[in-house]
C-alpha cells in the first residue's frame, strides 16, 4: 500500500520551534521575504559608501573588509548626534504594549516584528558597547556582539517596518520606533546595503526630478496628456504652467501622481481645481518629487532630496509652496525640511490664499501648505461650487495615511474636504483611524511587487477593518491622501476586500467641482460613466458664465 | 445521544482543541507567542485571532450540519483563508489545518457512534469536512490568483501614463484616448 | 527569571549573615552612603549623557488634530502647539501615564463565537496600565512615608498621610493600603511577564531582576513593621545617625532591617544603569516633550550638515535641448538651436 502522508503530517514538516531565546532564532532569506538589493552602479552614483553587489539569499553579503568596524563607529556617532537614540536604547522597559500595535506582528506573528524586539536587535548592539552593565555581563542582560548574521537580521526587520510611528503613539515614554527604523537603515547603508526600490528611486529623484528618472520634456507631455484627459471630461482644457518665474505659488506633488494610476486622477484633479480658481502657479520640473525616498535611506539623502524644493522656489521667485498629496512627503515638510535645508529663501511670505485671503499662519516658517488645508479653507469660504452628486454612486471611507495622522496631525481637514465632496462617507472602526490608523503595509520604499505576499500579511489589519465597512455599511471607495497609498492599497483592498476601489481625495475633489463653462459631466475622471447621466437631459453645458 | 447532540455538547471543546491547534502550527516564527492570540478579542486590535474565531465556528457548525449555505460559511472561511495564503507556508500546511478536525473528531466522536451503529451520519460529517476543504481550495487558488495579478498589474499601474504617453509619441500600437471601460480592470 | 531571584535571594542573605556577624555597620551605614553617591551621580551622568547628544529634528507623535484652520479644532493636548500644550501632554503622560491608557479605547466587539481563548482579557494593557499607574503611586506614598525615619520631629504631612494610608484601621499596626497595593501590582507585573508568552519572549534578566529586587523590598518592609516588628525608636535614631553624617551604633536592630536596607542600597546602585532610568528619561523624550509647531518656528539641528544637491544649473545643463525643444523656460539659451 501506498505510503502517503497524513494531513497531520503533512502540517508537521514545518521546522520544529527553535527552542533558542530570540537572539539566537536568525531569519530566513526566502524569495518574497526581501526587497531586492539595490545596483552597484546606482550607489555608485550617489556616492554611497561601500557600494557592492550582493544577494540577501546568498550566504556572503560581500561586506567590506571593516565592515564591523564601520557600523561600530557609524552607531557611536548616531549615538553623539540624536538624543532620541540614546534615549530609546536606554529607558524601554519592555512593557508589552507596543506589542500588538504593528501591523506587521499582527500579520505576520513574527515576535521580532513587535516593535519592542525590533529596537531590541539594536538595542542589544547597543547594551555591548555602551553600557556598564552589558560590557561586564554580556548575554546575561541581553548583550551581543556584532556577527554578519546580525547585519543579516537588522536588515530583514529594518525592512519590514514602514515607519508609521502606531507603536510611538501607545509607548508611555514615546519610544519610537520609526526613528530607530530609520537609524538602522542608515547604517546598513554605511556597509553597502540598500534596497532597489528605495535607491533607485533615489537616484532617479535626485538627477531627474521624479522617481522614474523621465526627462523634462517627456514629463512635460505626459502632464498635458493629462490635461487633455481633463478637456474629455469636463470639456475645459486646463492650463499647465512650468517653470514659470514669479508666480505667486509653487506647486509639488509626488511623482508618481503623474505616472501611476490611480495617482493620474488625483492630478488630473489639482489641474482642475487650480484652473478653475484661476490660481497664478507654476508646475517644476526640476522639483517635480514631493515624495522623498531619501527619507528611506537616510537623513542626509532626505536632505539632498528636499533641497530642491527651496532651491526652486528662490529660483522662479514664488510667494509659497503649495504640496499636493502624499504621506512621507509631508512627514519630512512637516518635521524637517525647515531645520534641514530652512530658512526658506527671502523672496518667500507667509502664504496666503489668493482666493479667501486666508493667512496659514501655521505655515508662517517652511511657507508650505498641504493642499487639504488649502482646499478645506475654500470650501469653508464658499469659493468652490460643488456637487457632490456625482459621487453619489459612491459609499466612501477614508484611510489617513500614518504621517500626516502621526507626525502632522492631518487629521479633520481632508474629512472637512470629503464630506462637502460626497455625500456617503463613512469611517472605519475607531480604533483603526486617525492617529490610529493602521498602515497600508508598504509605506516607507517597501511598496515593492517582490514582496506582495509580505504586503499582504502586513495590510491585513488594514484590510480587515476595511472589509468590516464593506460588509456592514456597503463601502466601495476608499480615499486618501497619499501617493504611496494610491499604489498600494488598490491590491491590498482587491485582496481583502475585493470591490473597493481606491482614489485620492483630489480626484473626487475634481468629480465633484463644478467648473465655469464646463460640459455637462457624464463621466468621472476615471471615464466611467456617471450613473444616471443619461437620463437627463442633455443640454450639454453646466455652470455657466 | 446522536451526533449532532455531540456536536453541539462538545462544541466549546472541540473549537478550543482545533484552534489550539492552528495556532501550534502558525510558522516558526510564533516561538513563545502562545499567549498571544488570546490577549485581545477585538476584531480590529487583534485581527488574527478573530478570522480564526470566525473560521472556527462556521467550519465546525457547518461540519455539525447546522443550517448554513456554501456562501455563509465561504464568508466565514474567507478571511482565514487569505491570511494562510499569504503567510509562508506550503499550500499544505495552509489549508490541511482544517483537516485536524478529523482527528479530533474520530477520537471523540466516531467511538460513540460506532458503538450505537450509527456510522452513516459520521461518515457523512467527515464528507462535509471534505467538502469545505475543497471550497477552501477554490478560495486558496483565487487568492493566489489574486496575488499574482496584483503584483502585474502593479506594474502596469506604476507606468500607466509614461506607456500611453509612450504609445502616443512612439509610434506604437495607436490608442484613441484613454477608453477605460475597454481595459481588463 | 530564576536567575534574579537567586540573585536577590543572596543578597539578603549575605545582607542577613553579614549584620548577624556584627557587620551591620557595612550594611546599615557604608552601603547606603555608597548607594545614595552612585544613584546621584550616576542619574546626573545619565542625564547629563542624554543631554551632550542634541535633538536633531522636531519629531512628536502627533496624537490628534493640528493647529490649522480657525474652523478646524485643534486637539491642544494630543497635538501640542505650544509650550502650555506640551506641558498638559507631559503632564498627563508622566502623572496619568496617558499613552499607556489610549489601549483601553478599543471598543466594537463582535460577538465571540465559543472560544476566546484561555487567560485573554487579563493580560490587556488596560491592567497594564492599571496596575502600572498604582505601583507607581503607591511606590512614592510608601517612599513618603519612611520621611517619618528621616526627619525628626516627623514632619505633619507624614502623619496625615500615615492616617490615610491607614483608613481602614485594620490589624495593630495599623495595615498600611499602599503596602499591600504594591505587592500585589508587583506580583501582577512579575505574573504577566512571567505567564503571558509574548512578555516572555520579551523579557530579559534586566526585567526580572528589578521586579524581585522590589518584591524583596516591599516584603521585608511589611515584615518589619507587622511580623518581626522592629524596634521603631531605635531604627529612627539609628537611621537619623545615618541621615546626618554620625552613624550611631547598630546594636540591638534585627538584622531583617538590614536585609531591608541592603535591597534598598542594591536598587540605588542598580537603577542608574538601568531602564528604570525611564523615570528621568520620560522628561527628555523627543516625541512627547516638543510641540508641533515645526512648521510655524524653525527648528535648528546643530550638526546641519551643508546643502549638496544636483543644482538646477546642473539640471539644466543635463537636459538643456530638450527642455529648449519642450519650449520650457530656461536660465540660459543652448549654443545652437533646438532640432
Amino acid at each position: 500500500m501506498a505510503k502517503l502522508p497524513t494531513p497531520q503530517e503533512l502540517i508537521a514538516t514545518r521546522p520544529p520551534f527553535p527552542e533558542e531565546h530570540w537572539l539566537d532564532v536568525r531569519p530566513e532569506f526566502a524569495p518574497g521575504s526581501f526587497c531586492y538589493p539595490a545596483k552597484k552602479e546606482t550607489m555608485e552614483l550617489l556616492h554611497m559608501p561601500n557600494p557592492h553587489e550582493w544577494d540577501p539569499a546568498a550566504e556572503d553579503w560581500g561586506l567590506p573588509e571593516n565592515w564591523e568596524r564601520i557600523l561600530c563607529d557609524a552607531f557611536a556617532e548616531r549615538l553623539e548626534k540624536h538624543r532620541s537614540l540614546k534615549l530609546f536604547m536606554d529607558i524601554c522597559v519592555r512593557c508589552g504594549a507596543c506589542a500588538d500595535k504593528c501591523h506587521f506582528f499582527l500579520g505576520t506573528n513574527d515576535p521580532k516584528n513587535m516593535p519592542v524586539l525590533r529596537a531590541e536587535l539594536l538595542r542589544s548592539l547597543y547594551r555591548r558597547d555602551h553600557t556598564v552593565l552589558g560590557k561586564l555581563l554580556g548575554r546575561t542582560v541581553g548583550a551581543r556582539g556584532w556577527d554578519k548574521s546580525v547585519v543579516k537580521e537588522l536588515f530583514h526587520y529594518a525592512y519590514q517596518c514602514t515607519e508609521c510611528r502606531r507603536c510611538s503613539l501607545f509607548c508611555p515614554y514615546g519610544i519610537d520606533t520609526a526613528e530607530i527604523t530609520m537609524i538602522v537603515r542608515e547604517l546598513l547603508h554605511e556597509v553597502g546595503l540598500g534596497t532597489h526600490w528605495i535607491m533607485d528611486p533615489v537616484k532617479n529623484c535626485s538627477f531627474t526630478g521624479n522617481h522614474l528618472g523621465i526627462q523634462p520634456h517627456s514629463f512635460v507631455e505626459i502632464v498635458e496628456m493629462l490635461a487633455d484627459d481633463c478637456e474629455t471630461v469636463t470639456g475645459i482644457r486646463p492650463k499647465t504652467p512650468f517653470n514659470k518665474k514669479n508666480a505667486e505659488i509653487l506647486f509639488i506633488t509626488p511623482s508618481g501622481d503623474v505616472f501611476a494610476d490611480p495617482g493620474i486622477y488625483t492630478f488630473m484633479g489639482y489641474l482642475l481645481l487650480f484652473h478653475e480658481l484661476d490660481l497664478d502657479y507654476t508646475l517644476s520640473t526640476y522639483a517635480s518629487e514631493g515624495g522623498n525616498f531619501g527619507s528611506f535611506t537616510s537623513f542626509n539623502m532626505a536632505k539632498k532630496l528636499n533641497a530642491k524644493m527651496y532651491a526652486e522656489a528662490e529660483r522662479l521667485n514664488v510667494k509659497w509652496i503649495l504640496g499636493g498629496e502624499c504621506g512621507h512627503m509631508w512627514r519630512v515638510i512637516n518635521q524637517y525640511m525647515d531645520t534641514y535645508n530652512g530658512p526658506a529663501p527671502d523672496n518667500m511670505t507667509l502664504p496666503v490664499s489668493p482666493v479667501t485671503g486666508t493667512a496659514f499662519t501655521n505655515a508662517a516658517s517652511t511657507k508650505m501648505v498641504h493642499i487639504t488645508e488649502f482646499t478645506a479653507d475654500l470650501i469653508y469660504n464658499g469659493k468652490l461650487r460643488l456637487d457632490p452628486g456625482h459621487n453619489d454612486h459612491i459609499i466612501t471611507t477614508f484611510h489617513d495615511s500614518c504621517n500626516p495622522a502621526r507626525g502632522m496631525g492631518l487629521l479633520d481637514e481632508p474629512r472637512y474636504v470629503l464630506k462637502a465632496v460626497c455625500n456617503n462617507f463613512v469611517e472605519m472602526p475607531e480604533n483603526t483611524i486617525r492617529e490610529r490608523t493602521f498602515c497600508c503595509g508598504a509605506g516607507s520604499g517597501l511598496n515593492t511587487e517582490e514582496i506582495m505576499e509580505l504586503r499582504m500579511r502586513a495590510g491585513m489589519p488594514r484590510g480587515n477593518a476595511l472589509r468590516h465597512v464593506q460588509r456592514q455599511f456597503g463601502v466601495n471607495h476608499m480615499a486618501c491622501i497619499c501617493a504611496i497609498d494610491r499604489a498600494t492599497l488598490p491590491p491590498l483592498a482587491n485582496y481583502w476586500a475585493p470591490g473597493v476601489t481606491v482614489s485620492g481625495l483630489h480626484e473626487l475633489v475634481a468629480n465633484a467641482l463644478v467648473m465655469t463653462g464646463g460640459k455637462k459631466r457624464t463621466m468621472d475622471l476615471r471615464q466611467e460613466d456617471l450613473p444616471g447621466a443619461e437620463e437627463d437631459g442633455a443640454d450639454g453645458r453646466e455652470g455657466g458664465e | 445521544m446522536n451526533l449532532p447532540e455531540f456536536f453541539r455538547d462538545n462544541r466549546e471543546d472541540m473549537l478550543r482543541l482545533w484552534t489550539d491547534a492552528v495556532y501550534a502550527g502558525i510558522p516558526f516564527e510564533a516561538k513563545g507567542l502562545s499567549g498571544l492570540p488570546g490577549t485581545a478579542a477585538d476584531p480590529f486590535a487583534n485581527p488574527g485571532a478573530d478570522m480564526i474565531r470566525e473560521a472556527a465556528d462556521a467550519l465546525y457548525g457547518a461540519v455539525a450540519g447546522e443550517e448554513t449555505t456554501v456562501a455563509d460559511v465561504g464568508a466565514a472561511l474567507e478571511r482565514f483563508v487569505k491570511l494562510r495564503a499569504v503567510q509562508r507556508m506550503t499550500p499544505s500546511r495552509a489549508l490541511g489545518v482544517l483537516y485536524l478536525l478529523k482527528p479530533l473528531m474520530r477520537e471523540r466522536f466516531l467511538p460513540h457512534c460506532a458503538a450505537s451503529g450509527d456510522l452513516d451520519s459520521y461518515l457523512a460529517a467527515e464528507s462535509r469536512l471534505d467538502s469545505l476543504v475543497l471550497l477552501a481550495f477554490d478560495m486558496y487558488t483565487a487568492a493566489r490568483e489574486t496575488l499574482a495579478e496584483a503584483r502585474v498589474r502593479e506594474i502596469r499601474d506604476r507606468h500607466a501614463q509614461i506607456t500611453r504617453w509612450a504609445r502616443a509619441s512612439g509610434g506604437g500600437p495607436p490608442v484613441a484616448g484613454r477608453d477605460k471601460k475597454h481595459q481588463a480592470r | 527569571m530564576f536567575v534574579s531571584l537567586l540573585l536577590v535571594l543572596l543578597i539578603g542573605a549575605i545582607a542577613w549573615a553579614g549584620s548577624a556577624a556584627g557587620f551591620a555597620s557595612l550594611f546599615g551605614v557604608a552601603l547606603p552612603y555608597l548607594a545614595a553617591a552612585v544613584f546621584v551621580v550616576g542619574m546626573i551622568r545619565r542625564m547629563v549623557y542624554w543631554a551632550k547628544s542634541p535633538v536633531p529634528f522636531r519629531i512628536p507623535t502627533t496624537g490628534g488634530q493640528e493647529q490649522s484652520l480657525d474652523f478646524i479644532r485643534q486637539a491642544k493636548i494630543d497635538c501640542p502647539g505650544t509650550q502650555a500644550g506640551v506641558f498638559a501632554r507631559m503632564f498627563l503622560e508622566v502623572c496619568l501615564f496617558r499613552s499607556l491608557f489610549r489601549n483601553t479605547e478599543a471598543d466594537a466587539r463582535a460577538g465571540l463565537p465559543a472560544n476566546s481563548g484561555p487567560g485573554s482579557v487579563y493580560y490587556s494593557s488596560k491592567w497594564l496600565w492599571c496596575f502600572a499607574l498604582l505601583f507607581h503611586y503607591c511606590f512614592l506614598l510608601v517612599f513618603l512615608r519612611h520621611f517619618r525615619f528621616f526627619a525628626e520631629p516627623t514632619p505633619q504631612w507624614v502623619t496625615w498621610l500615615e492616617t490615610l494610608d491607614g483608613l481602614m484601621q485594620i490589624g495593630a499596626p495599623r495595615f498600611f493600603m499602599t503596602g499591600g497595593i504594591l505587592l500585589a501590582a508587583l506580583l501582577f507585573l512579575l505574573g504577566r511577564r512571567v505567564f503571558n508568552g509574548r512578555l516572555r519572549c520579551i523579557s530579559l534578566v534586566n526585567d526580572y531582576f528589578p521586579l524581585w529586587l522590589l518584591l524583596g523590598i516591599v516584603c521585608t518592609g511589611i515584615c518589619l513593621r507587622y511580623f518581626d516588628k522592629t524596634e521603631i525608636a531605635m531604627v529612627k535614631i539609628f537611621i537619623m545617625g545615618v541621615t546626618q553624617f554620625s552613624p550611631v551604633s547598630a546594636e540591638g536592630i534585627a538584622p531583617l532591617f538590614f536585609v531591608h536596607v541592603a535591597l534598598v542600597s542594591t536598587l540605588l546602585l542598580y537603577f542608574p544603569f538601568s531602564k528604570l532610568t525611564h523615570m528621568a528619561g520620560v522628561f527628555f523624550s523627543p516625541t512627547r516633550n516638543a510641540a508641533n509647531d515645526s512648521r510655524r518656528v524653525r527648528h535648528i539641528n546643530p550638526w546641519n550638515p551643508p546643502k549638496q544637491y544636483f543644482t538646477y544649473a546642473e539640471y539644466e545643463d543635463a537636459y538643456r535641448d530638450v527642455m529648449a525643444e519642450a519650449g520650457l523656460p530656461l536660465e540660459k539659451e543652448p549654443d545652437r538651436p533646438a532640432g
